[in-house]
């Protein structure tokens, strides 16, 4: 329907003016900041829309306040309440302490989702945020400052990484990983031996790890729900291995430093999961201090990647270009930000 | 569910975004105002959730919004007698080639365009869109867009004789 029908039947005039045409914009390419632009139109967009349906749902809330104002606090139910954080926005304990969704342009606070305490480690699923407190275990944030521990995973013990897509939970211990979702938790264990360093999963289950194996070496491996066990994706030397990895739309984005040693860059190629042969990438970020475990990769629906170093050193990698991500007014704390 | 709309509205930048631009830029001759018209029908797009959900209305309304915009635009340019041709009057420097002259020519040819045999040539010779499917966009008949397209070639064609 969309296509022209009577190219061969068109006059030299015809012919020359649609090249010309092409010609004219030719190299016309987006602003690089057009496609944050649009997700940040969009956001305020809705904020507006919900304020003129608030103006219906006022009335409503009004009776929901005074209800809440005469019923005592016990009767409040503590599970987490989905949190809409935003698209173009990334999550970080501020200088305060609370965790807060920040804008990635601006910098401005989206959401104030509480005080977790000190944290391992941060996760975003589709309407929840994940913690992994210092003290062991996994929690799920949402609105109103809610706080639950996610079902399936022991309270105590302390997490090494976690991850989350859709429904899906990954938490990491040194030596298994569990996937938790509706249908339960799901353990994955390993050989004797081996350290689980980072996990990634994704909306369809399947998860990529940055694992050390007994000899030192590291290395990806993936676990595709369905198959017998993970599939090894490459082994290095720990000091040139990759170090953090996560999903984006066209495969597995991997973090790495960029020399063996103590370089103070990373590079982050895009690797196919099923061969484990590099698809693309290249793109280079300096981090200002020796590659270490206290990197954070992580990418949201567009692609795009957050490389965090903790504190005021986060970077926005969109396509091939690199730039400092704001932090809210009272600063970035010491911990990683998540996408 | 708001991921899904959004995961929809950015694969629709990615594969439309960039063409949608050039359409914007050939109908309003200025780079950053066809960026403007551009966002504004993809914001648009994403007030209808129904529409996000089917790739091809999506599209059509996205490639009329665009249509809509530049002529909203161009219409406040004539009223308030600010019309630019931006694209026309980049002087083109002593070392530019022969085709950025050309280009130029070509851009100050298609302003000169009445609006509607413009947006017809753009749709059908730029956008490589049928006659039906533009005349769809264009809210007007097939014979029309025809029409529109023949009177704009000739003119087109009388113009860069008159400039060559």
């Amino acid at each position: 329907m969309t296509e022209r029908n009577a190219a061969s039947e068109e006059s030299s005039d015809e012919r020359l003016l649609r090249a010309g045409l092409h010609s004219l914009v030719e190299g016309v390419e987006p602003e690089r900041n057009a496609l944050a632009r649009l997700l940040a139109r969009r956001r305020r967009r809705m904020v507006l829309r919900s304020v003129f349906v608030g103006s219906g749902v006022a009335v409503a809330t009004t009776v929901v306040l005074l209800f809440a104002l005469v019923v005592p606090n016990g009767l409040w139910s503590t599970e987490p309440v989905p949190v809409g954080i935003g698209p173009d926005s990334y999550l970080v304990r501020s200088g305060g302490g609370s965790l807060v969704a920040v804008s990635l342009e601006s910098g401005d606070v989206i959401r104030e989702l509480g005080d977790p305490g000190d944290l391992v480690a941060v996760a975003r699923g589709r309407d929840r945020v994940y913690v992994a407190p210092a003290t062991g275990g996994v929690v799920a944030m949402g609105s109103r400052r809610t706080e639950e521990p996610l079902e399936g995973v022991p309270e105590g013990e302390v997490v090494t990484a976690l991850a989350a897509a859709g429904e899906r939970v990954a938490v990491a211990y040194e030596d298994r990983v569990l996937v938790v979702s509706d249908g339960g938790a799901r353990r994955i264990g390993f050989e004797p031996g081996l350290v689980v360093r980072d996990v990634a999963v994704e909306s369809g289950g399947r998860l990529a790890l940055v694992v050390q194996d007994r000899d030192g070496s590291v290395g990806l491996r993936t676990v595709v729900p369905g198959e017998d066990g993970p599939r090894r994706l490459g082994r290095s030397v720990v000091s040139c291995g990759p170090t953090r990895v996560t999903w984006t739309s066209t495969g597995l984005a991997v973090l790495r430093p960029v020399s063996c040693g103590d370089g103070e860059s990373v590079r982050i190629t895009t690797v196919d999961p099923r061969e484990g042969t590099r698809l693309a990438g290249g793109v280079r970020v300096g981090v200002g201090a020796p590659v270490g475990q206290s990197l954070r990769l992580s990418a949201d629906t567009a692609d795009r990647m957050l490389v965090s170093a903790g504190g005021n050193r986060n970077w926005l990698v969109e396509g091939g270009t690199v730039r400092s991500v704001p932090c809210p007014d009272s600063g970035c704390s010491a911990g990683t930000a998540v996408m | 569910m708001d991921d899904e709309l959004t995961t929809e509205l950015v694969a629709l930048y990615h594969e439309h975004y960039r063409q949608l631009l050039r359409m914007a830029l050939l109908l309003v001759d200025d780079r950053s105002a066809a960026e403007d018209v551009v966002q504004d029908a993809f914001v648009r797009v994403f007030d209808s959730r129904a529409r996000l959900r089917d790739r091809d209305k999506a599209l059509a309304f996205l490639r009329r919004a665009v249509l809509n915009r530049a002529r909203s635009l161009l219409r406040r340019r004539q009223v308030s007698k600010r019309y630019q041709h931006r694209l026309v009057q980049r002087e083109p420097a002593p070392d530019e080639s022969v085709q950025r002259v050309d280009r130029t020519v070509l851009a100050e040819a298609l302003a000169r365009l009445p609006r509607r045999q413009r947006e017809a040539v753009v749709l059908r010779y730029y956008a490589d869109f049928s006659e039906a499917y533009a005349a769809e966009i264009m809210r007007v008949t097939p014979g029309a867009v025809k029409a529109y397209c023949s009177r704009g070639v000739a003119r087109l064609s009388s113009l860069l004789r008159e400039r060559v």
